[in-house]
């Protein structure tokens, strides 16, 4: 735990607090923008990173993840429309909340929530690492191997409805991930005589293509406003008595939003959606739920923001991210020339405990900036989605040149959102493209390396009991796409002779 | 949401894309043909899977009649894409702030916004509140500016 300590004095200069105030602002702006998403945000501000120092990248990279989390609370509560998908289950109690004149309470509600579910999750992150590190020292190329498919499979069939578009997209992303030249032969692959990307795809290009673009084309599609007339906080605040009253909520959507966070392929609409279920259900009063009930507020908020610094314990003890976001923060810090795994944990200690403690700050600065800023924050309801789009897509092409200061980089950035667009419009999920990706070339190189070491014996792949026991969650990883359709298929056969003769689409 | 969510899919599209997959696939098992030893291991498997699952997908789209997404519909999404091709395009002769006087206009309207006034008022605010992002507080080197020459 002393180790961890080390990181606070860092986290706590200047640049890195004025980053964590600036990451945050726009982290609760962007989030507040019904189609804005956290990924978006980091997305857009990641080719801007090179020139910055680690922890002031980092700094305003968990400012936005934090942030953007609360954000979404506020059109979700306002307007009931979820600001990010996380917030979804915001809209079941905040609405009634406002018509009973109780708006300002219900923000302050979920504020007081995401802050909460911001820290816990931060302190898991500092006491779960470092261990987790201490076990990946065990691990050798054959475990990476496995670490490496575990992670893609994981991302690729878990968290979507079709399993064979999943794997798709992450064999996609390994193809982009292998461009380039060959680090081991020298021999270029897919590189088609393009000299610009012999050196392989720039990771922020890539990201900034696929999760900025299509969100900007969909912006497009909205109309030109989201039609916030008449938007006001009505009523009076939350009172430190009504505050401390959450504390159960907070511990129990917390526990539930750090484990789905540590899950590779779940994400903070799950938590959300889990917390506010779990919290139904062990309430008393579970009938008040979906009518104002200032619990199911808190628990859907503090479950979403309790997972985010919990879903980057794999991503910096092992290198392996979870889910898009922890994508986007290890491609942060590729930038910096900071490679995730237990090595950043001995190298750079001062980055990556100044990085957990900026995850807890931000909670704070968020909870300051959430009470001060609310009426301004409201005011990002107002702007025209049909204005907004073309500026989100100017500030990705400036920062995708400014990135390497070539034009090839703007348009491969174009290409990606290309790809991703039509792809996504087919029901590809772009999460596992960038799991691919990132990991493709992890799973690579470390089976080669595995080869070498082992002189081909592919025995070896099967010998360590950490290799067997990943090699089994894989299996199982994989069985389960199979066993949800074999249960779906058994839950559907009475209603299936039932409706006999109806045509049913697949929507 | 307030965008317009929950556009069908057609068939065509979906197979063309699948398709278009699988000829990835291909290029990538061709591109791997060049190569030999453990270097063509990973491109040679990736190309291969890639395939098989496009046929797979094909397969079971065949059977799906219909498909939603939440993406913008192709009169939009098109447009729009040919839109952001040309200001980069536009971006590396006259630079991207200049071009931006057009584009954002471009795409608002495209994005149905019909308050003309506003337009011109948020691009400008915007183009100003970029120039002194990039070109004043992070010093970025952008090419040279048709307004306003070299940052």
């Amino acid at each position: 735990m002393l180790e961890v300590l080390s990181g606070l004095p860092d986290a706590l200069s200047v640049a890195s607090i004025f980053a964590m105030c600036i990451g945050t602002a726009a982290g609760i702006l962007v989030g507040a923008i019904p189609g804005l998403t956290a990924t978006l945000a980091m997305a857009l501000l990641l080719p801007f990173t090179y020139t910055m120092a680690p922890l002031t990248s980092l700094g305003m990279m968990a400012g936005i993840y934090n942030g953007s989390m609360y954000g979404g609370a506020i059109p979700a509560i306002l307007l009931k429309i979820p600001g990010t998908p996380s917030a979804v289950a915001t809209t079941f109690d905040g609405p009634p909340l406002v018509r009973q004149g109780r708006g300002k309470f219900a923000l302050h509600v979920a504020l007081v929530a995401s802050a909460a579910g911001s820290v816990l999750s931060a302190i898991a992150l500092m006491l779960l690492a470092p261990p987790l590190v201490s076990f990946a020292l065990r691990f050798g190329p054959v475990e990476y191997f496995w670490v490496a498919i575990f992670g893609m499979t994981a991302v690729s069939l878990l968290m979507v409805s079709a399993p064979a578009k999943g794997v798709s997209a992450a064999l996609l992303g390994i193809a982009v991930g292998i461009v380039g030249q060959d680090m081991m032969t020298g021999s270029e692959r897919l590189v088609f005589g393009l000299r610009e990307v012999a050196g392989g795809i720039n990771i922020a290009v890539l990201l900034t293509g696929l999760f900025a673009v299509p969100p900007a084309l969909a912006m497009l599609a909205g109309g030109s406003s989201h039609g916030t007339g008449g938007i006001s906080l009505s009523g009076r605040g939350i009172r430190l008595w009504e505050a401390i009253r959450l504390w159960p909520t907070i511990l129990r959507s917390g526990a539930i939003g750090i484990i789905v966070g540590i899950m590779p392929g779940a994400g903070g609409n799950l938590a959300g959606i889990l917390s506010y279920s779990e919290e139904k259900r062990s309430a008393k009063n579970s009938d008040q739920f979906g009518k104002g009930e200032p619990r199911g507020i808190a628990a859907s908020e503090c479950g979403n923001n309790a997972d985010n610094a919990s879903s980057l314990i794999p991503t910096l003890a092992l290198g392996v991210p979870g889910n898009s976001v922890a994508a986007l923060m290890m491609g942060a810090m590729l930038i910096q020339g900071l490679n995730p795994g237990p090595a950043l944990f001995t190298q750079h200690p001062d980055v990556v405990f100044g990085f957990m403690w900026q995850m807890l700050i931000t909670g704070v600065v968020m909870l300051g900036m959430g009470f001060v800023g609310a009426a301004l924050f409201i005011q990002m309801l107002r702007i025209p989605t049909a204005l907004l789009s073309p500026m989100i897509l100017v500030i990705c092409s400036i920062g995708t040149y400014a990135a390497g200061n070539s034009f090839v980089d703007v348009w491969l950035m174009l290409g990606f959102g290309v790809a991703a667009y039509f792809l996504s419009r087919s029901g590809y999920p772009i999460a596992p493209i960038v799991l691919g990706a990132i990991l493709g070339p992890l799973a690579e190189s470390s089976f080669r390396r595995a080869l070498l070491i082992t002189r081909g014996e592919p025995a070896a792949f099967f010998s360590s009991t950490i290799s067997l026991i990943l090699v089994a969650a894989i299996l199982l990883v994989i069985g389960m796409p199979l066993i949800r359709y074999g249960i779906g298929r058994f839950k559907n056969r009475p209603s299936a002779a039932l409706h006999e003769g109806h045509t049913h689409d697949n929507d | 949401m307030s965008r317009q969510t929950d556009q069908s899919v057609s068939l065509f599209e979906r197979l063309t894309i699948f398709a278009l997959v699988g000829v990835l696939g291909g290029v990538i098992l061709w591109d791997a043909a060049s190569l030999s030893g453990a270097s063509a291991y990973f491109p040679r498997a990736v190309g291969g899977l890639t395939i098989l699952i496009s046929l797979v997908s094909a397969g079971a789209a065949l059977r799906q009649t219909r498909s939603r997404t939440e993406e913008a519909p192709l009169r939009r999404g098109i447009p729009a894409l040919l839109i952001l091709a040309f200001y980069i395009y536009s971006a590396s002769w006259i630079g991207f702030l200049s071009s931006l006087i057009w584009f954002v206009p471009a795409m608002a309207v495209l994005g149905g916004e019909k308050r003309l006034l506003r337009i011109a008022l948020l691009t400008v605010c915007f183009g100003l509140a970029v120039f002194l992002v990039f070109g004043v507080l992070f010093n970025q080197p952008l090419p040279p500016e048709l307004i306003l020459g070299e940052l």
